[in-house]
């Protein structure tokens, strides 16, 4: 028996095949891509989601990604199957680029739409796909010779405005990451209402919290600042009066003016001894080790370790800190704790070691593909090197806040990843002359119809974008394609909808994004079109109704 | 003046003369408005070791570094403010101005990085993005925007007058780094045991690596400018060295002079259109080069 029909007596699957797969599968995927559409440009409009229950105010959205996630379940279970494969397609674009979700969705739709059409009038779903894929290597060709690199503080800031669309934030941005790079790490926080602005991090600091709060001083709203400071890194709950002395002699002999100690826990005992000693002239900061879980604790206390010269005491190996020397704790400078963050500066770690630690880091960052990797080492690499800034923005309510905040971390990421991978001039017009070239290329010659179709589809996929951007505009889209390619050097300004020189082009988009976008929407749009029969999960009564 | 042991020297062209800073390890810092004739008690205690002179809204302004302080004088060395930078107070060990529109002067400190000041010297912050490794040793203005430090272990250049450093990843990360200098195609360090080592900054390779004799800590490293070859001044604690070659030809070394008694501290100045080599020895006294171009 195989496994499918094991299944099937197990569960009550329903299997749907043939012709309404092609219908209801397509309607789900116009559907998300009409939800999707508003958003799409510079000038894109909200679209506005009441919650599950409707018992809040809408929400108003303006991220292609965002209303993707927002659209958990259409009630056609079969229309449904066909809208969740479009969503999966615009997460996996959105956490590779952090952009491009409203792109990709117009060109799958559209490809998708086309080859359902040409697949119904006879021609070969496989022979489809691998021409799409095939034709798809003359695309990327394309987009490869229009990229431009390096960017200038400028480009950086004609690309934020592309892809946020406020020109504080762009202007904001584009300066943060022109100074940070690529490898720094931007934070994104509610400002005063009315302001917009940033400020440079040179110092490591991770989000944490005291363990002893009275060591913050209300006066400094909450904040402690020590410095010349005995540096104790572990993971321990410290309980003891031992454990305390200890830590409070080996800071003593390192002769050091205060101790900030890192711990999982510190127990009354510990604490009291530790309080006991403090005074101005030698202050201690009892800091919760930061992470939140295992191995992100483990890895900062590593970094820490290594930036400051301290030994590491693990829990997981039975150290105690009432075996604690001088020479088992780090040192730096100044140090300063709040309710939330711990920072230090001026650690007195082995230089070299440190070099060689931020250098394959680095490396890992430039070769890893998984974006909440990439990220993650973003962070480590952007507190060893003290690379960072944190921009505020503002908003005068809780949900304008929000909103500013996601849009700035997104604009940010794509403006950062911009910055080693380019950009490609125009946005829309990239793709238009990516179509042309795709006719240019074929010569009018296709070796079998189904090359034929798919040049044909991917062309009108490529163009969509643009004749959206026209629609938006209140513009005739066949008018503008046709006005555009007769003179292929001017681009479209979409945030005025006019056309302008190229040169003057004042958007751009990240050649990361456009890839990106491309490749999912055709590979996904080509592999949806060989779908011959779905299987949907339980309740297979409502599929038949 | 007293014979103490030196720890810093350095002069600077003020209005018609020359000011001298020298810094003396027990008894405090002295300066020469001179030439070096007469010298006056400037701070009683603490070390300076770097002085720098800049055009401000059109007005000469003297820079000498001190121990968690600036001084600074716009009265050609005959009155001083002091401006503060930050506690625990980091040693200012070089000065590096990048002469732009608005001139931005940096300092590198031996703990705390580097600082910078756009309005002249008076305000000083912080200016550490991307510049992990803070135990500065050398600072080197390139041109009006670039400027090139030496971090011990470490090479980092900015190139947007100290708002962001780049680590100058390619380096060999052999001893510590005591000296840097920087061109338009050419990097150069020189590390703690006497050892002179050019880059290539276009091909970013090493081009030549030369173990001076002496083996000596190098103080400061000068590049000269010349059209067919490359031309290098070192000079350690024992004496100065002058490092050719050209493209596929072997280095030579010429030992320009021999220290009789070992430097304690000294550097390469430029002064009215002439390179000097200042040195301040062991038993206080300081000697001075003729013009090396």
């Amino acid at each position: 028996m195989s496994s499918m029909n094991r299944h099937r007596m197990r569960y009550s699957y329903g299997i749907v095949s043939g012709a309404r797969v092609a219908d209801d599968f397509a309607r789900g995927v116009r559907d998300l891509t009409d939800l999707i559409r508003p958003v799409y440009g510079a000038s894109g409009r909200f679209v506005a989601s009441a919650g599950p229950l409707g018992a809040s105010a809408p929400e108003l959205l303006h991220d292609g990604a965002v209303i993707a996630r927002r659209l958990t379940e259409l009630d056609d279970r079969l229309e449904n199957a066909g809208a969740m494969f479009l969503r999966s397609l615009l997460q996996q674009i959105d956490g590779l680029a952090g952009d491009g979700v409203a792109t990709g969705a117009l060109i799958f739709e559209t490809i998708y739409t086309r080859g359902r059409s040409a697949i119904a009038a006879g021609h070969d779903p496989v022979r489809l796909r691998n021409a799409l894929l095939r034709e798809l290597e003359v695309v990327f060709a394309e987009l490869r010779r229009q990229r431009r690199l390096p960017m200038s503080r400028q480009d950086l800031r004609l690309l934020a405005q592309s892809v946020g669309k406020d020109n504080r934030l762009a202007a904001e941005i584009a300066t943060i990451v022109d100074v940070v790079g690529p490898l720094g790490m931007i934070e994104v926080r509610p400002g005063s209402a009315g302001q917009i602005g940033h400020d440079y991090i040179d110092e490591s600091y991770w989000p944490t919290r005291p363990l002893e709060r009275s060591h913050l001083d209300a006066t400094w709203g909450m904040r402690s600042d020590i410095s010349l400071c005995a540096v104790f890194v572990s993971d321990l709950n410290l309980e003891t009066r031992d454990e305390a002395l200890a830590l409070l002699k080996a800071a003593r002999h390192q002769e050091a003016s205060s101790l900030l100690i890192f711990a999982r826990s510190c127990g009354p005992q510990c604490r009291s001894v530790l309080l006991a000693n403090a005074s101005p002239a030698f202050r201690v900061l009892i800091i919760a080790t930061p992470g939140n879980s295992d191995p992100e604790r483990w890895e900062s206390m590593e970094d820490i370790a290594m930036m400051t010269g301290a030994h590491v005491y693990h829990a997981a190996a039975g150290s105690s800190s009432s075996e604690v020397t001088s020479g088992d704790l780090g040192y730096c400078r100044r140090a300063w704790a709040t309710r939330t963050h711990v920072g230090f500066v001026g650690g007195h770690g082995d230089g070299r070691a440190l070099r060689h630690r931020v250098a394959a880091l680095t490396m890992q960052f430039q070769t890893s593909i998984d974006p909440p990797s990439r990220e993650r080492t973003r962070r480590r690499l952007s507190r060893l090197t003290g690379r960072g800034a944190i921009l505020w923005v503002d908003g005068l309510t809780d949900r304008e806040i929000a909103f500013q905040r996601s849009r700035a971390e997104r604009t940010a990421r794509v403006v950062q990843r911009a910055l080693t991978c380019g950009y490609v001039p125009g946005g829309g017009v990239a793709l238009l002359v990516c179509a042309n070239r795709l006719v240019e290329e074929s010569n009018g010659t296709f070796d079998t119809a189904e090359d034929r179709v798919a040049i044909e589809a991917l062309r009108n996929g490529l163009l969509t974008p643009v004749a959206t951007l026209a629609k938006h505009a209140n513009l005739n889209p066949a008018v503008t394609i046709a006005q555009l390619e007769s003179q292929m050097e001017r681009g479209m300004d979409s945030s005025v909808y006019r056309l302008v020189s190229r040169d003057d082009a004042p958007l751009l988009d990240a050649f990361e994004t456009i890839e990106t976008a491309v490749r999912i929407a055709v590979s996904g749009a080509a592999q949806a079109l060989t779908i011959e029969t779905v299987v949907l999960g339980r309740n297979p009564a409502k599929v038949t109704a | 003046m007293s014979t103490p042991v030196l720890a810093a020297i350095a002069f600077e062209q003020m209005g018609k003369g020359v000011v001298g800073v020298v810094t003396a390890r027990e008894s405090g810092i002295y300066a020469s408005v001179d030439a070096g004739q007469s010298w006056q008690p400037l701070w009683e205690d603490g070390l300076a070791a770097a002085v720098v002179r800049l055009e401000w809204m059109n007005q000469p302004v003297c820079l000498v570094g001190l121990s968690g302080a600036i001084l600074r004088s716009e009265t050609d060395g005959v009155t001083w403010d002091l401006c503060p930078l930050v506690q625990p107070a980091p040693l200012v060990l070089a000065f590096a101005v990048c002469s732009g529109s608005e001139p931005v002067v940096l300092a590198g400190t031996h703990e705390d990085g580097v600082f910078r000041s756009t309005d002249g010297g008076r305000r000083w912050e912080s200016a550490n993005v991307g510049l992990y490794l803070r135990r500065i040793t050398a600072l080197k203005a390139v041109d009006s925007e670039q400027v090139v430090v030496a971090a011990e272990f470490g090479v980092f250049r900015t190139q947007n007058g100290g708002e962001s450093w780049t680590e100058v990843t390619w380096i060999v990360s052999e001893g510590t780094i005591s000296a840097v200098a920087a061109g338009e195609t050419l990097l150069v360090v020189g590390t703690t045991a006497g050892r002179v080592i050019a880059y290539d900054l276009d091909v970013r390779a090493m081009m030549v690596q030369v173990n001076l004799p002496d083996q000596g800590e190098l103080l400061d490293l000068e590049i000269l400018e010349s059209d067919s070859e490359y031309e290098i001044l070192a000079i350690t604690e024992n004496a100065i060295y002058h490092v050719g070659w050209s493209l596929g030809e072997d280095v030579e070394l010429r030992c320009l002079r021999v220290f009789p008694i070992q430097a304690t501290c000294g550097g390469f100045q430029r002064l009215g259109g002439c390179l000097y080599a200042v040195a301040g020895h062991d038993d206080g006294s300081a000697s001075v080069t003729s013009d090396l171009n």
